[in-house]
């Protein structure tokens, strides 16, 4: 009997021994290459190696709004600052219950008007369409029914007049030259069907019209251990996704998407709570079985500031939405699993999230409870596991600090001595509190999953203002979207 | 060897140590980049008064010293030098006037002649950085014959790296040589190179030669050109407005040539009207249900640059149309294109398509508000 605990012990050491420099090696490479990647850019950047043309794309922007009366009056006026020759706005709202259509009316001169939707993509029933037109920007909102975040894009995708589209919350604001960086891989490569862009946390900036003016590091230690966080993951499962357009996400947040092959695919699945991830799965399982040739991009150079949670209960409902959203995406999409169809994105992206992002609270918890049996029957080094964790941490709060640093500097971004130490401080902090608080989360996502599968967390929203964003720390904040 | 004699912690130092050799790289080049950004400034200036000084000396009937000339081919080899001489060039004034600076160039150019080799064998984005130079100091412009800096640039051309090939293009077409624009097109075609068509046809518009001239030589050479280097030409053609009516009703009669090309040939009509195009295009709009879409939405809004009653028969009816952009199209036309009163459109306000009086509506209210600015 203890010879096959024994056994058992060893075949889960040896797993586990996998799972952790997988995870390991995949973060270094990620790390090395991401950092080099963005020297690239910075160099690249310092010695106009740009695009920049007078004709760009046309792009529309869809707004879906749910109750944000307090910001999206802010949001309008702030897309209307961007440094772009040709777009449009198109905000949806999804049938609020607050004054969300009231605001905008007051705040611009709309005229109600008689507008056919062409309807290409599956969305409920406008109620109104208000357009109006601000130096000679072109905004459309429209009242509908009721459908969730999906449906509202899909209406906004049907409204919109041009050929590329951009979706963004209601609650972000847009950097000044976003547009112009978001762009300029679709005109380097025509076969470019998806871009998505950087999204940095509004809590700590400072921005003036659309432009980054100061950047420290918060006191709220929430909000500072998901900037490192949010700088780790984007050079991870972004930056070295783009090398072999794997690229799974691109955050609802702010993405352009060319519109015939969204609406080729169907649009945003209203079923799911990730319909952001889900539409990129869908573009390239569509793109890869058709042999279209296509690109999914990521620009780190197009900005998006966008407030985070700053409550741990704010942020376990965030994360909660995000790991199903995932859930949902995955098993739907599951024939993609180590399929030769789907190439790489099968065979790496789809494992990587499968393993690293869906499963890790299982294998985690799995893990803790047979090192507790472990202990009890005297078959581990409790010392040695305990450096070994110390070390793991220490290993994953300098890939954190580097991560970090690194986009400071591509960024000219000045930091004090005292942001430094805190970044130092919130790096250690974020290597144990925010993934025990994550996994946690994770883990028990799925309580009441089946009863409130598509129900948006309510989140209220700070204010925004556009001389001087970011929002105050105190309060709640986080990406909502539409909702049911 | 079993895998549980492998010490993982091990590997963890090793790639702790790899991460903490970034995070000093990382380091050092924010302060690397401090330090720069401070010595930049004073190079700027520093260079500003010599090339003041060797400017008003060419001013003065002088001509650019050999000793500077040596001296900036060894400073200008630096790219972080090169980007300092960007910056330091005097505006033009009392002191220094555009004729000066364009004669200190061409004295300058055998030294640029020689950079070219040097930048030649640096990587991608310093070769696309010295192509931005010669471009935005005009180095060539107006040369007859291509040497170094000609073929540096046309081997940009060809690169993978999309800004050396751009920043290159910009370049040739800054030199103002019809010929050779012609050759580099040649040269993509022959190397496969698919550059965004978007960004050819807008760099041609930038082409500081004969535009006319440039616009009759690429046409007359279209057909050795694929649909991704074709079509920029005619983009080109029909933003110019040059005189290829016959040629273009050619291209969007013909059932072989490629769609892309069609449309914009569709398009051109509008901008050079051409009444033997007009029963192409009505043709177009009222058998919609035999071609793609595309074509008769086009179509239709080119048609509001043929006004008459069959132009406004064919328009009414193409309001009936199954597809969403045609019917648009056609009511844009009708309202803001051709200005067709309420009354000679009460025909399809009275009648039964729901469709098509719900977007004539709607064209109408825009158009009452005074806007046109439709897709």
């Amino acid at each position: 009997m203890f010879e096959a605990i024994k056994v058992f012990y060893s075949a889960v050491g040896v797993f586990f021994i996998l799972y952790m420099m997988g995870y390991s090696t995949f973060l270094i490479l990620s790390v090395i290459s991401g950092a080099l990647d963005l020297y690239r850019e910075y160099k690249k950047r310092r010695y106009h190696n740009e695009i920049s043309h007078e004709y760009y794309v046309p792009v529309s922007i869809v707004v879906p709004a749910y109750n944000e009366e307090v910001t999206v009056a802010d949001t309008v006026r702030s897309l209307l600052m961007l440094d772009y020759r040709l777009y449009e706005i198109v905000v949806v709202d999804d049938g609020s219950k607050d004054r969300t259509t009231q605001v905008l009316l007051e705040a611009f001169p709309f005229r109600k008007v008689s507008r056919p939707i062409n309807r290409q993509i599956r969305c409920k029933k406008e109620i109104n369409v208000y357009e109006t037109t601000v130096n000679g920007i072109q905004v459309t909102l429209i009242q509908k029914e009721n459908g969730g975040k999906a449906d509202a894009l899909n209406m906004g995708i049907n409204a919109s007049r041009f050929p590329y589209f951009i979706c963004m919350d209601a609650d972000s604001v847009l950097q000044r030259d976003s547009l112009r960086n978001i762009v300029r891989p679709v005109l380097g490569d025509d076969t470019i069907v998806a871009v998505g862009g950087l999204i940095r946390i509004a809590n700590c900036a400072v921005l003036n019209e659309g432009k980054l003016v100061s950047y420290h590091m918060p006191w709220n230690p929430i909000v500072g251990m998901q900037i490192l966080e949010y700088d780790r993951s984007f050079m991870a499962s972004r930056i070295m996704m783009d090398k072999f357009n794997g690229n799974l996400i691109i955050s609802g947040a702010f993405g352009l998407f060319k519109k015939d092959m969204v609406i080729s695919v169907g649009g945003y699945d209203a079923s799911t709570m990730g319909e952001d991830m889900e539409l990129v799965v869908k573009l390239h399982c569509f793109c890869r079985i058709n042999q279209i040739p296509y690109g999914i991009r990521y620009a780190p150079d197009a900005i998006c500031w966008s407030q985070c949670p700053s409550t741990v209960r704010d942020l376990k409902k965030q994360r909660r939405r995000w790991h199903l959203g995932l859930y949902q995406c995955l098993t739907k999409h599951r024939q993609m699993f180590l399929s030769r169809e789907y190439g790489v994105v099968g065979c790496l992206s789809y494992v990587y999230y499968l393993l690293y992002e869906l499963l890790s609270p299982f294998i985690e918890l799995f893990g803790l409870v047979t090192m507790a049996v472990a202990w009890a029957v005297d078959l581990i080094n409790v010392p040695f596991m305990i450096t070994f964790f110390l070390i793991y941490a220490a290993y994953g709060a300098i890939l954190t600090l580097t991560a970090f640093l690194a986009r400071i500097y591509t960024q000219n971004i000045t930091l004090t001595a005292l942001d430094f130490v805190k970044a130092i401080y919130l790096c250690l902090a974020e290597s144990v509190c925010l993934r025990f608080i994550q996994t946690f989360t994770r883990m028990t996502a799925f309580i009441g999953y089946k009863k409130k599968k598509n129900v948006w967390g309510q989140i209220a929203r700070q204010k925004i203002n556009l001389n001087q964003t970011p929002a105050p720390h105190g309060g709640p904040g986080g990406k909502g979207g539409a909702g049911n | 060897m079993h895998i549980l004699s492998i010490r993982p912690e091990k590997i963890l130092y090793f790639y702790m140590a790899s991460c903490i050799a970034v995070l000093i790289f990382n380091l050092f080049y924010i302060f690397f980049d401090r330090f720069q950004n401070e010595k930049f400034e004073k190079r700027r200036l520093d260079l500003t008064d010599i090339l003041t000084g060797e400017m008003h000396l060419l001013s003065c009937g002088g001509t650019v010293s050999a000793a500077h000339q040596r001296k900036m081919r060894r400073f200008l080899a630096k790219p972080e030098k090169l980007r300092s001489f960007e910056y330091s060039m005097p505006e033009s004034g009392e002191d220094v006037t555009d004729e000066d600076k364009k004669e200190y160039f061409r004295q300058m150019r055998p030294v640029f002649l020689g950079l070219a080799e040097v930048y030649a064998r640096r990587d991608p984005i310093e070769k696309a950085y010295f192509a931005r130079v010669i471009e935005l100091f005009g180095i060539d412009r107006g040369q007859e014959s291509g040497d170094g800096i000609i073929e540096f640039l046309n081997g940009l051309v060809i690169q993978k790296d999309v800004y050396a090939r751009e920043n290159a293009l910009r370049a040739l077409l800054s030199i103002g040589n019809k010929d050779m624009i012609l050759a580099v097109w040649q040269k993509m075609q022959e190397n496969e190179i698919h550059h965004s068509s978007r960004l050819l046809s807008d760099g041609l518009l930038k082409f500081t030669g004969d535009r006319e001239e440039l616009a009759r030589l690429l046409f007359a050479h279209m057909e050795e050109f694929d649909c991704r280097l074709a079509l920029p030409i005619l983009q080109f053609v029909r933003i110019l407005g040059a005189d290829f009516r016959e040629e273009i009703l050619r291209i969007v009669k013909s059932d072989r040539a490629d769609k892309e090309l069609r449309l914009e040939g569709i398009r051109y009509f509008r901008k050079c009207p051409y009444e033997p195009a007009k029963e192409v295009l009505k043709n177009l709009v009222i058998y919609r249900d035999h071609v793609d879409w595309e074509y008769s939405a086009v179509a239709a809004t080119s048609l509001q640059a043929y006004p008459g009653p069959d132009t406004e028969i064919c328009l009414k009816d193409g309001l009936k149309a199954y597809n969403w952009y045609v019917r648009l199209n056609c009511a844009e036309a009708l309202i803001s294109g051709l200005q067709i009163p309420q009354i000679r459109l009460y025909d399809v306000y009275n009648g039964t398509d729901r469709y098509a009086i719900e977007i004539l509506k709607y064209a109408s209210d825009r158009y009452a508000d005074g806007e046109n600015n439709y897709v």
